[in-house]
């Protein structure tokens, strides 16, 4: 009687937090679904139901494919900057001769990722131009032939233009996550490994990281699931273009639904991203389990 | 017990109250909207609007607060979003269903896709009942909102195309201002060799700027009937080769260099800085924006002329490029009355005239600018469009939504190398789609 009683207890103890999560989460994703099968719009009143029709031309449409590409840019540009780069960037400056000037280095590399996307967006849009930015002239200083180049403006380079603004605003985001890490690791396993003979770059890779593991982890499924979502960088940058060739999944949905009013199109592409996020996320937590033992 | 029996009417309180938390939302606009009007018996319009900036901001809070005073009674809330922006936020409103009572579009299919929708309140019987408020109007922009012979929208500002250029380098190299097209490209010719200026001030990086040059194009180059049946979403097909003759026209210019480099990249706002900086010789603008040039450059020193005639094109050449502003009412205005009553002061003659002479916008009455109420080059400008019997809308306010993103974003393409033919391709790939929706 006990027992059951506080299980039935646990159950009503849980039970709101059951019903936020099913009316906040997991209803909206059926309701998706379920509109993803009608065509509709904000500005009609038409609805009719067509069934997969979406998925069939999702399948087909270049765009995704076009923005598929550009997420998964996103996703290797952040791992390799936010992962990578951040890692070493949080090394160094836990390195004993920076030591002394870490706080201030590590406030300067945090504040970027205090401004508001727009401004960084804005303020890389004008380095970039080729009319009055300062990228341009700085590679003509360096005897680089730049009448070609256009960061923003050729279907190429736009996109690496759009994710390298974003890395130097996030980096220093992950640099001080990792700093924080690094500072909980023992002296004393260093000093052991010094005393062994070990150099500064084995101790990075034999100790700081694989002490590390879990928070590297949890940085990694913040970044990827992040770039899958991207959608403000590009907006403000270049809302896609030029052509669509800057274009995510969360600003084609966003074009879909909202310029052309096609929600039901839109709905059907919020979907695919639900799923693309859920694989991401199953696998991200399989390695992250895989870590514990 | 007696906690348990606590812990779950708790715990069903909370549940309920989320779930009339939700109820509520979904209906909140128009329970709103009645406690609204409730208040000391006056009515309350919400008015959506699009002049966030100077001097336009201020002509507009003045009208509104001078309009409150001739009708006590009622209370306008003006929300004011800028260009861009407002396109996004009405269609995000529409699909949350709480349409402002009174809202801004532009003439031309903006307008029609809100009276499709059901969203927009029929104004004909308003403007049956007083004729004289109708006939006030120039026609070419008051037919320009009408579906099935009803008129959804009243005109506000109307906007006419012309070529800006720059006084100071025409004159220096004593340029002639070009009658045809083939002498437009020579000028430009002739610029590009032998000034450091740019022949025209071009930037797309906001692709809407192409859709005004390539409206303009078609309606120069394929004949008026082919637009008329093409533009219908019902019926549109864009097969006709005059199309690609116009986007190639438009490309040609990039491609021998007369916009400058690297179009994509630069957005109609810098490209007019460097217009009114004297970088550019000539640019594609229309009567609103005159004057940000004389601002930008000071009266004496910009001129304007009239888009050079294409000898042999298949276009109608009575035809010029432009657009209208008009104010819509919502489906759901629960005061009419008070909503036309406005719309009546702010299109009536005394603030029409003042609107084109405080805010620089022009009216969009029959012989509505005056060298009394304006600039007289934009009294000039009005006096030539005089001549012209037809607008032609911006190429964005004239098709489907879903053509003009396919044409805008395949133009950019096309600035970026892609081939006219298979910019057109594009665009009838997605007019057989829409026609195909819409039969």
């Amino acid at each position: 009687m006990n027992r059951k009683g506080s299980k039935k207890t646990a159950f009503i103890y849980l039970a709101p937090a059951m019903a936020v999560i099913l009316v906040f989460l997991y209803l909206p994703i059926i309701l998706n679904f379920m509109n993803s099968l009608y065509k509709w719009g904000a500005m009609s009143t038409e609805v009719t139901f067509v069934g997969g029709k979406y998925y069939q031309q999702l399948l087909e449409d270049e765009t995704i494919r076009v923005a598929l590409k550009n997420n998964l840019v996103f996703a290797v540009v952040s791992v390799a900057c936010q992962i990578g780069l951040s890692l070493v960037i949080a090394a160094v400056l836990e390195s004993r001769f920076l030591r002394k000037w870490q706080s201030v280095l590590r406030t300067i590399y945090f504040i970027p990722s205090l401004l508001m996307v727009t401004v960084t967006g804005i303020a890389f849009k004008m380095l970039y131009s080729p009319s009055i930015g300062l990228i341009n002239p700085f590679l003509e200083k360096l005897g680089i032939d730049t009448s070609g180049i256009d960061i923003l403006g050729n279907a190429g380079s736009a996109i690496f233009g759009v994710a390298a603004a974003s890395q130097w605003q996030y980096i220093g985001y992950t640099v001080v996550l990792f700093i924080v890490a690094m500072q909980s690791i023992s002296e004393d396993i260093y000093e052991a490994a010094e005393i062994d003979g070990a150099d500064a770059i084995q101790r990075f890779f034999r100790i700081t990281v694989p002490m590390m593991k879990d928070t590297i982890m949890i940085n990694m499924i913040i970044v990827v699931t992040g770039a899958v979502r991207v959608y403000d960088e590009v907006y403000v940058m270049t809302n896609g273009g030029p052509g669509r060739a800057t274009q995510t999944l969360a600003t084609y949905l966003y074009q879909v639904g909202f310029k052309n009013d096609q929600m039901g199109y839109a709905s059907a592409i919020a979907f695919f991203v639900f799923i693309v996020t859920f694989i991401l996320g199953l696998f991200q937590m399989k390695g992250y389990d895989l870590g514990d033992d | 017990m007696k906690k348990r029996f606590l812990a779950a009417l708790l715990s069903a309180a909370m549940v309920t109250g989320l779930l009339s938390g939700c109820a509520t939302s979904g209906t909140g606009g128009s329970s709103d909207k009645e406690s609204k009007e409730s208040k000391d018996g006056k009515v309350t319009l919400s008015f959506l609007n699009k002049y966030p900036e100077q001097p336009y901001a201020k002509y507009f809070e003045d009208a509104v607060a001078e309009f409150e005073k001739q009708n006590p009674d009622i209370h306008i809330e003006m929300e004011n979003v800028s260009d861009e922006a407002i396109k996004d936020k009405l269609t995000v409103i529409a699909s949350g269903g709480d349409m402002p009572d009174i809202y801004m579009s532009w003439t031309g299919e903006r307008v029609k896709r809100f009276a499709r929708g059901g969203k927009a309140l029929d104004l004909t019987p308003y403007l049956k009942e007083d004729t004289e408020w109708a006939e006030s109007f120039l026609p070419a922009f008051l037919n320009n909102s009408t579906v099935d012979g009803s008129t959804y929208a009243i005109p506000y500002r109307s906007g006419v195309m012309y070529m800006m250029y720059n006084k100071e380098v025409f004159d220096k190299n004593k340029y002639e201002i070009p009658k045809t097209w083939d002498e437009f490209l020579a000028l430009c010719e002739t610029i590009k060799k032998n000034t450091d200026v740019t022949p025209i001030a071009f930037g797309n990086s906001a692709p809407w700027y192409a859709s005004w040059w390539i409206g303009m194009l078609n309606a120069m180059m394929v004949p008026a009937d082919v637009i008329n049946k093409d533009y219908d979403p019902s019926t549109g097909e864009f097969t006709d080769e005059n199309y690609v003759k116009a986007v190639k026209a438009l490309l040609d210019l990039n491609e021998k260099g007369y916009f400058g480099d690297h179009v994509n990249s630069k957005d109609y706002y810098q490209v007019r800085e460097e217009f009114c900086a004297g970088q550019a010789a000539m640019m594609l603008d229309a009567t609103p924006q005159f004057t940000q040039f004389d601002d930008g450059m000071g009266e004496e020193n910009w001129g304007f002329f009239k888009i050079p005639a294409m000898e042999g094109a298949a276009g109608d050449a009575g035809t010029v490029g432009g657009g209208g502003e008009a104010w819509m009412v919502s489906a759901d205005c629960a005061h009419p009355d008070e909503a036309i009553a406005f719309l009546k002061f702010m299109t009536g003659k005394e603030m029409s005239d003042k609107q084109t002479r405080e805010a620089g916008l022009p009216n969009a009455l029959a012989g509505g600018i005056t060298e009394e109420n304006s600039t007289k080059a934009l009294a000039d400008a009005y006096k030539q469009a005089e001549g012209y019997t037809n607008i032609a809308d911006w190429l964005d306010c004239a098709v489907e939504a879903k053509i003009a993103d396919q044409y805008m974003t395949s133009l950019q393409e096309g600035l970026d190398g892609k081939a006219a033919e298979d910019v057109m391709a594009d665009v009838q790939k997605v007019a057989a789609d829409v026609k195909a929706e819409n039969q």
